[in-house]
């Protein structure tokens, strides 16, 4: 970081003269910096071999001078030379002159035909090995012109935009970023691969980079506003081995803090317990993500519920992520193309849940091939096939997976579990259709259903059903929309029939319709906008109980549907200050309103909200407005780079809740119910800060990041004890108000590139929570502050993947973290003829700490790129070290006695098998 | 969602024993079960204290204390203490429109009374069944219903009594002090044994989401298949008590916290102290739920000859003991004497103890109760 570089940085035009004039003031500037600034702001360019400049600095101060004059006091007292042709080409070699003069003629002629130049190949040197030389591809040298020559006027300022594709596929590149260093400044594509960016007019070089992807650069001459899309290769070392380093700077960079993103070949390479590549258990291994237990894919974010997590599978709401008892995530790993989890600083485009956003992207199906991929687990099969519909504007992506899982059932020799069923089954269709530059069609649906049945007794039955389409619109280079309305709808089942007197049916859903218009406004180089505006419709089935056959007494019971209306405009700004400092500042505006037909109960003002103080009830029409809230929400980030490789991030934001889960179960269920927040039951608030310091190392492919935060959460819901959930026409009868504090701080390095690759991260987190309810008549623990079931102080994971050739990786996950909170008894009495505990004081002990080793291959077939079916394999064994984890520590009473128990899921290493295949 | 964790059992998942290190700490609650019975039932009410969780030893009973049934009339039934920490009174004929509450005062002056709960009448059983299952053994289940409608919880307890056999019956009986072989008298019988085991699992079912206060089969226990228990002849005598809706979720309470935890999906414990309170010092936790109801039983028969399943004796040896070689065998713990061999003069067939006492191979007592045949 030697260069600390006051530059200020002046083009002068003399129209008399064809040379220009500079004004230079560089103190201990790297030489490529000088040449990316002189060819930034002129038609110059460069050439020379990087190592032989790699310990060039440029002090150098001129007013007005030519390049000539400036390079002759650069180069004074040094062994360089330099040249510059006719083409305003500047060689820079070490030891001996170029003669430019020779072939003016067929140079001149080479401009003539040509609007844009082709140069000869530049010889780039990879940044770190400063040996390996590279010839790029004739795009990057290529000289793109933008716009129109006419409206050139150097002092302006122009806005360049484009999609960014796989050029193999025609899949946009989600998160790539499009950075031009002479500004510092960039921006990363959209989930269409769509970027805008604002430039002064002249000439720039963009640098596009996107993991996975090789990266690229652009030459252009920006004269006005203007397209341009970028086709990027896949990232496919050659078979000799080259180190690849990659100037990855999104975390220093952007102004986001508390972002982590994980892309499908990263999540494939965490193993998992039946083998198969699951978001949901990547996203565990991140800093600042807890969950209680093994078979829950109920996550918790720096200390919020898992009903305070938005999950988005391409801005569909998934309200139930999971299938098979947690142990499979509902999103197919073969359409999954990035999950982005939001931690800290939630874009004001997101609300409506107070912790986080997990937003997965599918990807987009194959423009240009039929080809399909699929896989085979020890419990799942899938299959998928995507491919062009019509000359290469539209795609389609089309895949399914089912479970095969009651063998396994079947094997066993207990008449209970031969008796017992269980699986899933889930569909995915996505289609997306270019009708022409500026204006994208995509259309996105998911289906999924669950179902089991232990013991051939209660059937359980869940769905998720989503689907949505999404109109994206370039209005112009600075001003792109996307239009998105859906539906979403969830609804599980319980049914039995064991008893033909009892027999019932119990079904509740949920379905909600939306709208979405977001707006993406890029203003100049130092504004960018974003603005929207969204609406949720909600319609709630709370739980009907119906009999479920001909003698069955079951009274039909309905609990009263609920509506709300959730609705939010935002707008937000990303203001870059000075290449130092950047902001973005976002207000979210939500609003919420109860709506009817509903019947409502008031309740004795300053007694306990219970079925005895009802005084009042009333009846409300379809269409009436119940309650309204209304919340501004603030989204706050600022970024400041310390250096090059170093940055600063502070953030604020507020949060609004208004759709809660009811469940007084540690883990989330699937037959946990979900609940409006209305005049009784007040929208869930947060606020989070944050602060954290970045720095990356080693030409960015190691980074670090500190990252420190304090959350409040009011109007969290708490359970009176021995409340019903079920069937409840007043919920607030039995759930409590509470609050709940949340801080904790994160360290985090990743290794992005080379062999080894990975992450570490150790977290320190607590999150307490505190009945508040001045009324409740018993407090959870007197009304003192006491853990909540998912405060997990001490967790340590590391991912490591380790490629030993193209063929043969190998994984390995280690997992840390101290033991989640349990209530356990104080006292042992006798009663009902049985040795029985009593328990006092919620979450007192701890259950023993959590330590687990996964390790997995990962075998690929041969590599040659024409064959048929390209075949890979993952075996390895989840739990290698066989510890007996604690999922819960009991007690229960049987045959008149009182034990302790201790419950784990897993009890052994559990080795697995995955077959996956692509054509 | 109580079975959910033995799908996880079936993967790879276990369940075992373990000890959490516990605050030890003594809090010593007073405990008070029973019911107010009405009808010609016997009222028992039982005071104990609370251990440690960690403490091995049986509960400790609250003894000389004064227990009386009160109404809100102000009418006062004593009970008599019967050791041990029970206190029964006989029937006390209380009205069933009236509220009736337990008084404690212990023996430190500490005073405590419930609730005052209404006297709910209990409908008859109406059957108690069973069914045979060659997979499951035989589920015992229990009908009733009541017609008013106004019983819809209920709670049941059951005792099971059955006899089991020892393969032979010796008749003889050496007394070693005396190194003498005698004739049994039919109190010293070794070949028929009673076991009583009585429910320690909750059992309640509420009909209040039903269109008429009907329980049917209600599933009260199961008897493995070739078990001993119905070897011979098996009993099981189902008592139904009406509970209150109080009541009833009380039990409820209790039940999901004592006896269903276990799942990947349990809810968190807590503490459900009951209507009983200290009225001495309000803030003094008492445990215990007091009821009053009249009480309904029905006891049903099970042969084996219904069940036909199979049942093993164990392996025996068998021996004939000369006349002279009496006293080495028989002192020994090996055999047991069952007969005189045919024909005589005294040769005795032997043998091994657990082949003619039945206690050793299924436990019990030897004396018959009242109402086995």
């Amino acid at each position: 970081m030697k260069n600390l570089l006051v530059i200020i940085f002046c083009i002068v035009c003399l129209k008399a003269s064809s040379q220009k004039l500079f004004n230079v003031d560089a103190d201990s500037m790297r030489f490529e910096n000088f040449t990316r600034l002189i060819e930034s702001n002129s038609n110059y360019f460069f050439y020379y071999d990087t190592a032989q400049v790699n310990k060039l600095f440029v002090t150098v101060h001129a007013k007005a001078q030519s390049l000539d004059e400036i390079l002759e006091k650069i180069f004074v007292n040094t062994a360089f030379h330099f040249s510059i042709d006719g083409e305003n080409h500047v060689f820079i070699t070490g030891s001996f002159t170029i003669q430019t003069a020779l072939p003016p003629n067929f140079l001149n002629k080479q401009t003539n035909k040509k609007d844009t130049l082709y140069r000869a190949p530049q010889i780039d040197v990879a940044a770190n090995t400063g040996t390996t030389e590279r010839i790029r591809s004739p795009l990057e040298n290529k000289l793109f012109e933008i716009g129109n020559k006419a409206d050139m006027n150097i002092q302006g300022k122009a806005t360049i935009s484009g999609y960014i594709r796989d050029i193999k596929s025609g899949e946009p590149v989600i998160g790539a970023t499009v950075f031009n260093m002479e500004q510092n400044t960039g921006v990363s594509t959209d989930q269409y691969g769509y970027f805008s960016l604002t430039l002064p007019k002249g000439r720039h070089v963009l640098k596009i980079t996107s993991i996975g992807m090789t990266d690229t650069r652009r030459h252009l001459m920006l004269y006005s506003s203007g397209n341009l899309n970028v086709d990027m290769s896949e990232f496919i070392p050659t078979l000799k081995d080259v180190t690849v380093s990659a100037d990855k700077t999104v975390n220093v960079k952007s102004t986001l803090m508390g972002v982590q993103q994980l892309n499908i070949k990263t999540i494939k390479q965490i193993p998992t317990v039946f083998g198969e590549a699951d978001v949901l258990r990547a996203v565990l291994t991140l800093p600042g993500v807890t969950s209680v237990g093994e078979s829950s894919t109920g996550f918790n974010v720096r200390g919020g519920a898992a009903d305070q997590n938005l999950i988005l599978f391409n801005d569909a709401t998934v309200y139930n992520p999971s299938h098979f008892f947690g142990f499979f995530s509902a999103f197919n790993p073969d359409v999954i193309k990035t999950a982005e989890l939001y931690k800290s600083s939630i874009p004001e485009k997101y609300g409506g849940r107070l912790s986080s956003v997990l937003d997965v992207t599918a990807r987009e199906g194959n423009k240009k091939n039929f080809q399909g991929s699929g896989g085979v687990g020890p419990i799942t099969a899938r299959v998928s096939v995507e491919g062009p519909i019509d000359s290469g504007r539209t795609s389609f992506i089309l895949s399914g997976r089912a479970t095969y899982s009651d063998w396994l059932l079947r094997t066993i020799n207990n008449d209970m579990l031969n008796n017992s069923t269980a699986g899933f089954a889930d569909a995915n269709l996505l289609i997306n259709h270019e009708i022409n530059s500026n204006n994208n069609l995509y259309i996105n649906a998911y289906i999924s259903g669950d179902r089991f049945r232990l013991g051939g007794d209660t059937l359980y039955k869940y769905s998720n059903r989503n689907a949505n389409i999404k109109w994206k619109h370039v209005f112009d280079n600075k001003l792109s929309g996307v239009f998105t309305g859906g539906v979403d709808h969830y609804q599980f089942g319980i049914s039995s029939t064991v008893n033909p007197v009892n027999a019932y049916k119990f079904n509740f859903d949920i379905d909600q319709v939306y709208g979405r218009a977001d707006f993406d406004y890029a203003i100049n180089t130092k504004h960018d906008v974003d603005f929207g505006i969204t609406a949720v419709h909600y319609k709630l089935q709370p739980g009907t109980l119906e009999p479920n056959s001909s003698q069955s007494l079951v009274l039909k019971n309905t609990v009263e549907q609920e509506r709300g209306l959730e609705s939010a405009i935002y707008a937000g700004d990303h203001i870059t200050v000075s290449s130092k400092l950047s902001l973005n500042a976002g207000v979210r505006l939500s609003v919420f309103n109860y709506l009817g037909p509903h019947t409502t109960y008031s309740y004795t003002p300053g007694l306990p909200k219970e079925e005895s103080t009802i005084q009042d009830s009333a009846t409300y029409k379809k269409g009436d407005v119940i309650k309204t809230y209304m919340v501004p929400e603030v989204r706050l980030t600022a970024r400041y780079s310390l250096t090059e490789n170093s940055s600063v991030k502070f953030s604020y934001n507020t949060q609004a809740q208004y759709i809660h889960t009811l469940s007084n179960t540690t883990a989330i269920s699937p037959t946990d119910i979900f609940k409006l927040s209305d005049q009784n039951i007040k929208p869930q608030r947060g606020d989070q800060y944050s602060i954290g310091y970045y720095h990356n190392f080693k030409s960015n492919t190691i980074e670090t990041s500190v990252e420190l935060y304090y959350r409040n959460l009011r109007n969290y819901l708490d359970y009176k004890s021995g409340a019903t959930l079920i069937l409840n026409d007043h919920i607030e009868t039995d759930v409590l108000n509470a609050k709940g504090k949340a801080y904790g701080i994160e360290f985090f390095i990743r290794k992005t590139a080379g062999k080894l690759n990975g992450w570490i991260s150790y977290t320190y987190s607590r999150i307490k929570l505190k009945t508040d309810d001045p009324l409740a008549e018993r407090p959870v623990n007197n009304g003192n502050y006491y853990p909540a079931d998912y405060d997990k102080p001490n967790v340590v994971n590391f991912i490591g993947n380790y490629r030993i050739n193209h063929r043969f990786s190998l994984s390995l996950n280690v997992v840390y973290s101290t033991g989640r909170p349990i209530t356990l008894p104080i006292a042992e009495y006798y009663y009902g003829n049985s040795y029985r505990v009593l328990y006092s004081d919620r979450n007192e002990y701890r259950i023993p700490d959590y330590f687990r080793t996964d390790f997995s291959i990962n075998l690929d077939g041969n590599h040659k790129v024409h064959q048929r079916i390209h075949n890979s394999w993952t075996l390895g064994v989840y739990n290698l070290t066989a510890r007996k984890n604690a999922y819960s520590v009991f007690y229960q009473s049987s045959n008149n006695q009182v034990k302790g128990y201790k419950l784990s899921i897993f009890g052994t290493a559990i080795p697995f098998i995955t077959y996956n295949f692509r054509f | 969602m109580k079975r959910f964790f033995l799908i996880l059992i079936m993967i790879a998942g276990c369940k075992e024993e373990y000890n959490p290190p516990l605050k030890n700490a003594d809090y010593n609650f007073l405990v008070v079960e029973g019911n107010i019975l009405a009808g010609n039932d016997s009222t028992f009410v039982h005071l104990t204290r609370t251990v440690a969780v960690s403490d091995t030893s049986n509960v400790q009973p609250e003894l000389n204390a004064t227990v009386k049934v009160e109404s809100e009339n102000g009418e006062s039934y004593l009970l008599q203490e019967h050791g041990n920490g029970l206190y029964i009174a006989p029937p006390l004929n209380i009205s069933l429109s009236e509220n009736y509450r337990l008084h404690i005062i212990t023996s430190n002056g500490r005073e405590y009374a419930s609730d005052y709960v209404p006297v709910k009448q209990t409908p008859p059983i109406d059957s108690v069944s069973w069914k045979l299952d060659n997979n499951n053994g035989v589920a015992i289940y229990t009908t009733t219903h009541d017609a008013t409608g106004s019983s819809q919880y209920y709670r049941w307890e059951f005792t099971e009594t059955w006899e089991h056999r020892s393969r032979d019956s010796s008749v003889l009986i050496y007394e070693a002090s005396l190194r003498n072989l005698r004739y049994r008298i039919p109190s010293e019988q070794l070949y028929r044994c009673w076991n009583i085991n009585t429910s320690g699992e909750i059992l309640i079912a509420s009909t209040a989401g039903l269109s008429a206060d009907l329980v049917y089969e209600k599933p009260i226990t199961n008897i493995p298949y070739a078990s001993q228990k119905i070897s011979k002849i098996y009993s099981v005598l189902v008592k139904q008590y009406a509970l209150t809706k109080g009541a009833f979720e009380y039990w409820d309470n209790l039940k999901k916290n004592t006896e269903e935890l276990g799942s990947i999906f349990d809810p968190q414990p807590f503490a459900d102290y009951g209507n009983m309170h200290s009225i001495t010092d309000a803030s003094e936790p008492v445990l215990g739920y007091i009821s009053a109801c009249s009480v309904a039983q029905q006891r049903i028969y099970i042969t084996w000859s219904q069940v036909q399943w199979p049942y093993s004796f164990p392996e025996c040896k068998d021996t004939i003991v000369s006349p002279d070689n009496i006293d080495t065998v028989f002192s020994g713990f090996d055999f047991l004497p069952v007969g005189y061999v045919y024909p005589p003069p005294g040769a005795v067939f032997g043998t091994s103890q657990e082949c003619a006492d039945c206690r050793l191979t299924g436990g019990g007592s030897t004396v018959r109760p009242s109402y086995m045949p």
